[in-house]
């Protein structure tokens, strides 16, 4: 059983796109989108990142280890990859940070309010 | 360089070629069509959907990239993590800018309670020397009714006298009382006027333990980069606000916290803290509190309420607070 004609012309011409597209692989380094991460990284390690989102900074750090490995090695496919990773985790750190910071806060200013309406309007004023 | 334009072209013809290779499958992709509906379900939300737009943004390119591999590919791993990493990051952070906004309005609450107990305060007040002057009225009759009826007892008369000036010095105090406490009510006002036109910090979220009522002056008050004030009316009428709030307070001992952002050197931004507290500290003097009830310290950057990452927040870090301290009450 012989393959028809035009199957034949489509794996050709799809095995002449893979070979010109392993052409493409080595774009330059990714030196910016390793910076960017290392300056995501930054942005994510304030006090409140630190304490509410310490996995997900421990994550950027390793994915940006990991980069920088490949890029000594030449491998900036993998280099970009991880790059973009460790800008992932790092976003996320900094998100998170935030929103339980602030999620926190909320709940403390909720109790504080609670609390001086009742020792200011409920009883006796404060003297 | 001149092989980026080329390989677009042979990437836009690979993504065409896809389904024509992979031809009498159906193209089920049950990672992506999760990661996808976790972002539109947030969208979808009515709370949170407008809200964290950089991070959706972000999320919306990542699902495009994972779409752009199929699930047997190489870089298919890679592109799901960053795509799943994006999507939760749009999640805390739409929950993070809502969370913001109800800090807001806690604020502006916080500031209500302080302005609705001087009011009542007030209120009180101008009862007590209302009743203070009926009852002195009723006195005067008393007297007079006793000095026409009987001049003969001298020794009673003189004694109402005495009760009398007893009685006309309580009502003078109780309208300074008055006076001064529809004082503090109107520079509340004003102060919240101003206070509403800029946008309010939260509190430091390192100091989470209930130290007491605070009032915060933002870091717009102050000259950039000094310790000086603005002459400006808002700036007049917030530092009256605080000035009528430690004097609701007489007894109380009051902590002024100066506070800036993480920019330039630390050293430097500790004694600019330290100068804007100092600076606080002899506007409530020059009111009148004594400089013993008053503790100023300058903290730096070191109690940020607000991520230092954008202009917004680093402005919202740079500020004075005055704190009641309530165990020393």
């Amino acid at each position: 059983m012989t393959p028809s004609r035009p199957k034949i012309h489509r794996i050709a011409t799809a095995a002449a796109l893979l070979a010109a597209l392993s052409g493409c692989a080595s774009l330059p380094p990714p030196t910016a989108e390793i910076g960017a991460a290392d300056a995501a990284i930054t942005v994510a390690s304030t006090p409140d990142g630190q304490h509410y989102a310490a996995d997900e900074l421990a994550a950027a750090h390793t994915d940006l280890a990991a980069a920088q490995a490949a890029m000594a090695h030449n491998d900036y496919d993998r280099a970009r990859q991880l790059a973009a990773a460790a800008q992932a985790d790092a976003d996320l750190a900094r998100a998170k940070g935030r929103a339980l910071a602030a999620q926190s806060a909320v709940a403390a200013k909720t109790e504080d309010n609670a609390t001086l309406r009742r020792r200011l309007l409920d009883q006796e004023p404060l003297q | 360089m001149n092989r980026l334009p080329l390989c677009a072209i042979l990437l836009f013809a690979a993504s065409r070629m896809a389904p024509a290779i992979a031809a009498g499958e159906p193209p089920k992709d049950p990672e992506l069509q999760r990661v996808a509906g976790q972002l539109a379900q947030l969208e979808a939300d009515p709370s949170l959907g407008q809200l964290g737009d950089v991070d959706r943004l972000k999320a919306h390119q990542a699902i495009d990239d994972l779409a752009q591999t199929t699930p047997r590919s190489r870089d298919r791993a890679q592109a799901l993590y960053i795509a799943e990493r994006r999507v939760a990051a749009a999640q805390y952070a739409a929950q993070a800018d809502l969370a913001e906004r109800q800090l807001e309005q806690l604020d502006r609450e916080h500031d209500r309670i302080l302005l609705e107990a001087s009011r009542r305060d007030a209120d009180r007040a101008r009862q007590e020397a209302e009743r203070l002057r009926l009852q002195n009225t009723a006195r005067d009759e008393e007297a007079q009714r006793a000095q026409a009826e009987q001049q003969a007892q001298t020794e009673q008369a003189a004694g109402i006298a005495s009760n009398e000036s007893d009685q006309a010095r309580s009502l003078a105090e109780a309208r300074a009382k008055a006076a001064a406490l529809a004082q503090q009510e109107a520079a509340l006002t004003a102060g919240m006027a101003a206070g509403a036109a800029s946008p309010r910090p939260t509190p430091p979220p390192a100091a989470r333990e209930p130290r007491g009522p605070s009032m915060t002056l933002s870091g717009a008050a102050f000259v950039p980069g000094k310790a000086s004030l603005r002459n400006d009316a808002s700036t007049r009428a917030r530092i009256n606000a605080i000035v009528a709030f430690v004097q609701a307070n007489p007894s109380a001992r009051i902590r002024v916290e100066g506070h800036t952002d993480n920019q330039g050197n630390p050293q430097v931004n500790l004694s600019l803290s330290q100068q804007r507290a100092d600076a606080i500290k002899n506007e409530l003097r020059a009111a009148g509190i004594p400089a013993s009830q008053v503790q100023a310290i300058g903290l730096g950057a070191e109690q940020p309420v607000a991520s230092n990452a954008t202009a917004q927040g680093r402005e919202r870090n740079r500020r004075v607070e005055v704190i009641v301290l309530r165990n020393a009450n």
